[in-house]
């Protein structure tokens, strides 16, 4: 099946650079990864090499095909020699665009982002996670569907169908960053898979202040793991995804140098109804040293009432505390610490990078992650031992 | 010893100068340099909208050098400040980055900017605006549209400028936004485009920062003269940047709407 998505990426690729000059000029990267994890994995069904090596692309193509139909394009697929999956594909984005009586319209294979949170966005809900990727939640894998905008009274409205319902990609098998013990083996969907979801938002802007409110019907994005005992105990986990109301809002107001955000969910499903919420502020400091830098503090707290029923998600009593630290020099450098700290079972996650340009068209980052104390999180525990250290060289075209 | 030898021409010279002052006619340099900032306002109103290309290039110390290409859309709003959208194309790392900016007189801007990385759009706390412009000389705030509103104005002096050569007019604009960088910015201007040829900015302290030069200017829409590049230069440790600007289009049909925080998804590709 993954196989054959990457397959698909890459026909549509090639067929998409085969287009004549009216297209727009492809651009994406190449980028080479070496991870070392000084110590050996939890599982014993995981790879135990110490370099994880792998080489990702990335492209973005557009085609204006009229004045008023645009086709988007956007793909990442991932070669790895010491993951369960080798090859991955994804197409992020592959739509059609256009507008009709002062709607614009998507369809196709879209992506939403409803954030104004860094470090967690319980609102955003219309796009399936892939955790192999980035097991902090920021990749999203691409969500068939059509999307209508308008404006009305100043308020920016959205109406969104979505009719397939993707699976959650997570570590398994081989994979570092797991968190689960066992294999997967059934997804299970409570409506059926082709069941569609629908969805509503509306954004409206007064002077500093934001406010997006918005309302989504249909399956969970974040599976519940079910546990299948055999004779042997723990053989794996079914994965179940529920039937979903969730009203959401996001708020953002700016004052002084700072911007105060929040975003508030309620969810009703079979397992349990709750309530989660995030709220945070981000303030920048510029020319700290007489030039050119700038400095961005993040502060920010979650929390999230839904039961031991309902879904795992990682920010249930949580903190999170980041700093970026840019340069703003030719090179673009900068170095970004982020803490997250649960204040529940007291674990954290340490994520330091640091990046900077080479030439016109490369970049190279590393980052040094280190979960700590995390054998009492249920959301953490797996990456016990996974400390690691990744260098990434990008090439850009 | 230098000192005592100076202090009687001194006197001198100001008694001079104050029976010069008296006997010329008088000049209310508040109002004659608000006079040459409405000038330069009035002949440039009614561009509706224009799209230009930016190819800068930024020179620091020691040979150090990058470049940065940028399409600037500019909305004109007579009502309100101008709505500017900037998308960069190259590096090529920051293909897609669009930085959107309403300018407000006297307040602080709004302003988002939209990571392709990640398909998000950020709204930015804007009230200060010395942050870097793409690691250049220039600041968010020099980047910003020019808003008549925004500035007291005081008349220095007019002085020769151009090729071929004529009288210009230099004049302060003094800030009126408290959070502004600047403490002044000194502006020379040519009267045969009412357009500026150089400011000289100065920080909150009253030092001379950087200075900014414009060059090779032509007449678009037989109306409205834009500069063919422009050159900032740092007056501390001599660092430039210079910013080329090719394919200007006035009146593209650029519209409110299209100049929102929710489109710049649209805008980043």
């Amino acid at each position: 099946m993954r196989l054959s998505v990457a397959a698909t990426v890459l026909q549509a690729a090639a067929l998409l650079l085969s287009v004549d000059a009216w297209a727009g000029q492809p651009r994406g990267n190449l980028t080479l990864d070496m991870a070392a994890y000084p110590k050996q994995p939890l599982f014993d069904d995981q790879n135990d090499s110490r370099l994880h090596p792998s080489l990702s692309a990335s492209i973005d193509w557009t085609a204006r095909l009229s004045s008023n139909l645009r086709f988007d394009f956007s793909a990442k697929g991932r070669v790895s020699t010491q993951a369960q999956d080798r090859l991955f594909g994804d197409i992020r984005e592959s739509l059609l665009r256009f507008r009709v009586a002062d709607i614009d319209v998507k369809a196709g294979v879209v992506q939403e982002n409803w954030s104004v949170l860094e470090a967690w966005n319980p609102v955003d809900i219309v796009n399936q996670r892939d955790l192999v990727e980035d097991f902090q939640g920021d990749a999203k894998l691409g969500q068939p569907g059509v999307t209508a905008t308008t404006v009305y009274n100043d308020w920016v409205l959205s109406a969104f169908l979505l009719p397939y319902n993707r699976e959650r990609r997570i570590a398994e098998g081989e994979d570092r960053l797991r968190n689960l013990p066992a294999p997967l083996q059934e997804a299970e969907f409570e409506d059926g898979q082709g069941r569609s979801s629908v969805a509503l938002r509306g954004q409206y802007r007064l002077g500093d202040f934001d406010l997006a409110l918005s309302y989504f019907n249909g399956h969970a994005r974040e599976p519940i793991y079910r546990p299948i005992i055999g004779s042997e105990g723990l053989v794996g986990f079914d994965e179940v995804y529920e039937s979903v109301s969730q009203t959401g809002a996001e708020l953002l107001y700016v004052i002084g140098d700072s911007v105060l955000k929040g975003e508030v969910i309620y969810r009703s499903a079979a397992s349990d109804d709750f309530a989660a919420a995030g709220m945070g502020s981000e303030t920048t400091f510029n020319q700290l040293t007489n030039g050119f830098d700038s400095m961005t503090l993040y502060l920010e707290a979650y929390y999230d009432g839904r039961s031991d029923q309902a879904a795992l998600a990682p920010f249930q009593r949580d903190i999170y505390i980041g700093a970026r630290y840019n340069l703003n020099d030719v090179y673009d450098s900068l170095v970004d610490v982020r803490l997250t700290h649960d204040l529940e079972f007291h674990s954290s996650l340490v994520d330091i990078r640091a990046s900077r340009r080479l030439g016109k068209q490369q970049t190279l980052e590393l980052q040094l992650l280190a979960p700590l104390s995390v054998e009492k999180d249920r959301a953490l525990q797996g990456y016990e031992n996974d400390q690691y250290a990744r260098l990434s060289w990008a090439w850009y075209f | 010893m230098l000192k005592a030898r100076y202090i009687p021409l001194t006197v001198i010279s100001m008694i001079v100068a104050n029976i010069a002052v008296a006997n010329a006619p008088a000049v209310d340099f508040d109002e004659r340099g608000r006079e040459i900032a409405y000038s330069v306002d009035r002949n440039d109103a009614g561009f509706e909208d224009y799209v230009v290309v930016g190819k800068m290039t930024v020179n620091r110390p020691g040979g150090v050098s990058a470049s940065r290409v940028f399409e600037m859309n500019t909305l004109e709003l007579r009502d309100d400040g101008d709505k500017r959208l900037v998308v960069f194309s190259q590096p090529r790392d920051l293909a897609g980055f669009v930085s959107l900016t309403y300018t407000h007189p006297n307040a602080p801007d709004d302003q988002w900017i939209y990571l392709p990385a990640t398909n998000r759009s950020k709204r930015l706390a804007s009230r200060d605006k010395t942050g870097s412009f793409a690691g250049s000389e220039f600041s968010y705030e020099d980047i910003a549209t020019w808003e008549l509103s925004n500035y007291d104005y005081k008349f220095i002096q007019d002085e020769p400028c151009g090729e071929p050569a004529t009288t210009c007019h230099t004049i302060a604009n003094i800030p009126k936004y408290e959070h502004s960088g600047y403490q002044k910015l000194v502006e020379t201007i040519d009267p045969r485009i009412w357009q500026p040829v150089r400011i000289v900015y100065f920080d909150r302290q009253g030092r001379e920062l950087k200075t900014l030069e414009f060059f090779d200017y032509k007449e678009y829409e037989n109306k409205h003269w834009r500069p063919g590049r422009i050159v900032m230069t740092n007056a501390r440790d001599g660092s430039h940047s210079e910013i080329v600007w090719e394919d200007y289009r006035f009146k593209t049909d650029l519209s409110e709407s299209d100049l929102t925080d929710a489109r710049l998804e649209y805008w980043s590709r």
